[in-house]
């Protein structure tokens, strides 16, 4: 586990420098040259246009992640944003099963988990990606009032059938976690 | 005397004409052929498959097929559209399901609604825009062999920081 940098402020919320993102798009690109990828959470069209500069093809699911059909083995990576700590927690460990099934061997899941609402920063909403090592976090609907502050057991807890790559914590509360399809679990 | 001025009246004099007229204005065509816009009105429905050789708008609903090869299609504001779709460009301003393709670019406004995948060499998908699907960045002959000679990695880390409606070219269209 790591402890990230500073979070400067920007017009429309907060950058992070995110300690796993550059890992998730060199993993993507070492597992396939077109690889496939889920992108999670609210929608952002720089996000896009992003990865598909890169090669990738890019599934969009916005806000209705529950509704998740899609066929096993079929993505290299998952991009999920904040979009498990915003569903009940009661749901996200049958999620994250869902989307281990999803991502073939080696696919990775990039995912942040806001600090407590209220902080100074936002950390909760649209991720935009600004470079391979910096996001922009605009503020987008509204959190929860006992919507779940994820502790670094919760995370490991969620993520048991995982291999946990990077687990950075920023200053603002924010954890940002990089994880693996394990190979050698034998369960899928 | 008589017969030199019968003589000069009778001579060609290729300017003279110019001269005397006023000059010359052209008619406008009743029918402009190069700005040609369809449009299926907010009380149409059509079942089936539309084609043809002209830019359409779309306000009203459509269901199956929309093939408009070269040419534009907006589906407006009040256009609900449930039609495999192919275009040159794709405006997206109400609701279509079904899958999209382009071969110049699909644009999706912060008020569109799609769910169906999309794929065309560019694409812009503002913030707000609703979408459930895939998006598969095809190039064109000509982005392909450009996009040989730059870094599309470059080029989309440089582009990531546009702030709301990201366009995408995915080999050299920016640089255009």
């Amino acid at each position: 586990m790591t402890t990230a940098g500073t979070v400067p402020r920007t017009q429309g919320g907060t950058t992070l420098l995110s300690q796993c993102l550059g890992e998730f798009l060199h993993r993507l690109h070492r597992i396939d040259t077109h690889p496939a990828v889920l992108h999670l959470g609210v929608l952002c069209g720089a996000n896009i246009a992003f990865l598909g500069a890169m090669g990738c093809r890019i599934s969009v699911d916005g806000h209705a992640p529950l509704l998740l059909n899609h066929a096993p083995d079929s993505f290299s990576g998952v991009l999920a944003w904040d979009a498990i700590s915003r569903m009940p927690v009661e749901e996200a460990t049958p999620f994250v099963d869902g989307l281990r099934k999803m991502l073939m061997s080696t696919g990775v899941i990039l995912a942040y988990f806001p600090g407590p609402p209220g902080g100074a920063e936002a950390s909760s909403g649209r991720y935009r990606i600004v470079g391979e090592g910096k996001l922009a976090i605009e503020p987008s609907g509204q959190r929860h009032a006992g919507q779940k502050v994820y502790q670094n057991r919760d995370i490991y807890r969620l993520f048991s059938r995982f291999d946990v790559v990077r687990l950075a914590h920023h200053k603002s509360g924010t954890r940002e976690v990089l994880v693996a399809k394990s190979r050698h679990t034998g369960k899928s | 005397m008589w017969e030199k001025k019968e003589a000069d009246r009778d001579r060609f004099d290729p300017q003279a004409s110019f001269r005397s007229e006023a000059p010359r204005t052209v008619a406008a065509p009743a029918f402009p052929t190069k700005t040609a816009h369809a449009n299926i009105g907010q009380s149409l429905f059509i079942k089936g498959e539309v084609s043809g050789s002209e830019d359409l708008t779309v306000e009203g609903r459509v269901e199956g097929r929309i093939d408009l090869k070269d040419h534009n299609l907006t589906i407006g504001p009040n256009g609900r559209v449930h039609a495999e779709i192919h275009a040159k460009n794709i405006t997206i301003v109400g609701e279509v399901t079904g899958n999209v393709l382009a071969d110049e670019k699909v644009d999706l406004t912060d008020s569109g609604r799609l769910v169906g995948d999309i794929r065309a060499p560019r694409i812009a998908v503002s913030d707000g825009a609703q979408f459930k699907g895939s998006v598969d960045m095809v190039q064109s002959g000509t982005e392909r062999s450009e996009k040989a000679s730059a870094s599309s990695h470059q080029k989309a880390v440089a582009m990531a920081g546009h702030p709301q409606n990201v366009q995408m070219a995915q080999a050299g269209k920016a640089a255009q």
